[in-house]
C-alpha cells in the first residue's frame, strides 16, 4: 500500500490547487500516490503532512515537486519499432507537404523522445528543416532538457534501441561525457523552443504537424484523458500526425469524436482527418 | 504458469493477473504462448481498461501494471523498482490498496526479491498469501526472500497452489 493514503492524497492535492491552482485531482490517482511517496522519501519525509507543510510554505519545493512529480523514465527511441515506423513513414510524409514542418512535445518530462527525434533527423533527414517545440509544467524539466545533460544510465539504456534502429552509427556521436552524465552534444538542440506549460495546454499554438505525446496519457484519469486529446486534437492541423503510447487506449474518444483515424500497421499512430 | 492457465476451468469467475519479469522489448510472443493452454482468454492490458472477470491478463513488458478505485488497470511508465518493469512488488502493492481482503497473491520462483514486499503488504491488509515452496522452485530467491521477510499464509508446491486457485 503506498504510504500515503487516499485522504492525505486529497488534501495534497486540495493544498496544491489552492496554493498554486494546479489542479492534481485530474491524474491516475495510483500512479500519482506512487510518485509522491517518491518525492516524500527523496527529500525525507516521513508523513504526508510534511509534505503538505513544505509545499505550503516554500515555493521552490513546490517547483521541485512539480519536477520530481512528473519524471518517467529515460529510455532514447522507446519502442524501436514505433520510431522505425516514425521514420519510414511519418516524417517522410511531414516533409512532402511541408518545408518546415511543427513538431510539438506536450507536457515532457525528460528529453528522451526529443533527443530521439533529433538523432533520427540528422541522420536519416539532414538537409529537412523543423520547427520543433517542448513544453512541460516544471521549469526544472525545461532546464534540465535544454541543458542537454542525462545520466550515465540514461544513455547506456538506450544503446540496444539505438543500435537497432542506426546499425552503422554510434550513440557516442552524440552524447559526450560531462562530469559525471552525458551531453547531448547537437547543435540542433538549440533552436529547440521550449515553453512553461499549465495543465490546460493554455497559449500553445496550433496548426502542429505532428504531436509526440507518447505514455503522457498514462498519467491522467478517463476524463481528463479526453480533455487533453480534445486539446491537442484541436492544436493539430488536418493531414497532421499524433502519435502516443503503445499500450495506451484513445479508442473510445477516436470513436465519439470521429476526427481522427488510426494508421494501419502495429503501432498507436493517428492521423488528423 | 502453462500447467496453471492449463488447470483452470473455463467457468472460473474471478480475475487472474499474472505479473512476470519480461525483457524490456520483447512485446509480443508471451501471451501468445500462455493462451495456446488457456481456456480463459488470456491478455496484455490496455492503460485504463476495464478489468473483467473470467480472464487473464499479463503485465505488460516495460510498464508498471497498477489498478484503480473504478475498476480499470493503470499503467506507469515511472523508474523501475527491483530493477523490473513491470515490478511485482508495485504491482501488490496497487491491488491490495484496491482489494485488500479480496486478494489472492502468490509469489513464485524467481531470481531476486521482487514481490515480497508488496507480498506482505497483502497480507497486512488482509488478503491471502501463498508463497511457493522454495523446494518445489526452479529458482528459490523470490520465494526466499517472501519467506524471509513475513508468514506467508500457505506455502505450497506448485500443483497444490494450481489446485488451490482453482478451487476458490
Amino acid at each position: 500500500m503506498p504510504e500515503t493514503g487516499i485522504a492525505e492524497l486529497q488534501e495534497i492535492i486540495r493544498v496544491i490547487k489552492q496554493k498554486y491552482n494546479y489542479d492534481f485531482s485530474v491524474y491516475s490517482p495510483a500512479p500519482l500516490r506512487f510518485s509522491i511517496d517518491r518525492v516524500m522519501h527523496n527529500h525525507y519525509l516521513k508523513y504526508p503532512e510534511h509534505l503538505v507543510s513544505r509545499i505550503l510554505e516554500d515555493a521552490d519545493f513546490f517547483e521541485e515537486f512539480l519536477h520530481e512529480i512528473s519524471q518517467s523514465s529515460f529510455e532514447l527511441f522507446r519502442d524501436p519499432q514505433s520510431w522505425d515506423f516514425i521514420r519510414e513513414n511519418i516524417l517522410p510524409s511531414l516533409f512532402a507537404s511541408s518545408a518546415k514542418p511543427e513538431i510539438w512535445f506536450p507536457a515532457a518530462s525528460n528529453g528522451a523522445s526529443l533527443f530521439s527525434l533529433l538523432m533520427m533527423l540528422k541522420l536519416n533527414f539532414p538537409d529537412k528543416k523543423a520547427q520543433i517545440s517542448l513544453s512541460s509544467l516544471s521549469e526544472i524539466n525545461l532546464s534540465q532538457i535544454s541543458s542537454g545533460i542525462v545520466c550515465n544510465r540514461c544513455v547506456e539504456g538506450g544503446l540496444d534501441n539505438f543500435r537497432k534502429l542506426f546499425p552503422l552509427h554510434e550513440l557516442k556521436d552524440f552524447f559526450k561525457p560531462s562530469g559525471k552524465n552525458f551531453s547531448f552534444e547537437d547543435p540542433s538542440l538549440k533552436n529547440i523552443h521550449f515553453i512553461k506549460q499549465d495543465l490546460n495546454f493554455n497559449g500553445m499554438k496550433d496548426g502542429v504537424a505532428m504531436i509526440i505525446l507518447r505514455n503522457i496519457l498514462l498519467n491522467y484519469n478517463l476524463d481528463y484523458q479526453n480533455i487533453v486529446l480534445s486539446i491537442i486534437t484541436s492544436l493539430l492541423k488536418p493531414g497532421g500526425f499524433l502519435i502516443i503510447g503503445i499500450n495506451e487506449n484513445i479508442q473510445d474518444f477516436v470513436n465519439s469524436h470521429k476526427n481522427l483515424i488510426m494508421l494501419e500497421g502495429p503501432e498507436n499512430i493517428y492521423k488528423k482527418i | 504458469m502453462n500447467e496453471l492457465l492449463l488447470q483452470i476451468p473455463s467457468d472460473f469467475s474471478h480475475t487472474i493477473v499474472l505479473c512476470l519479469h519480461r525483457l524490456r522489448n520483447v512485446r509480443t510472443g508471451f501471451a501468445e504462448a500462455l493462451r495456446i493452454n488457456s481456456r480463459l482468454s488470456v491478455t496484455e492490458p490496455l492503460d485504463k481498461e476495464i478489468i473483467r472477470p473470467g480472464r487473464v491478463y499479463l503485465a505488460p513488458s516495460n510498464y508498471h501494471l497498477m489498478f484503480d478505485n473504478s475498476g480499470r488497470f493503470t499503467l506507469s511508465v515511472s523508474e523501475p523498482v527491483n530493477h523490473s518493469r513491470p515490478s511485482i512488488d508495485v504491482c501488490f502493492e496497487a491491488a491490495s490498496d484496491i482489494y485488500r481482503d479480496k486478494l489472492v497473491g502468490v509469489l513464485l520462483s524467481g531470481a531476486n526479491n521482487d514481490g515480497a514486499k508488496g507480498l506482505s503488504l497483502i497480507k497486512k491488509d488482509g488478503g491471502l498469501t501463498i508463497v511457493q515452496d522454495p523446494n518445489d522452485s526452479e529458482i528459490r530467491t523470490m520465494p526466499e526472500a517472501g519467506i524471509n521477510m513475513f508468514l506467508p499464509d500457505y506455502i505450497l508446491e506448485a500443483t497444490k497452489i494450481i489446485n488451490f486457485i482453482k478451487n476458490i
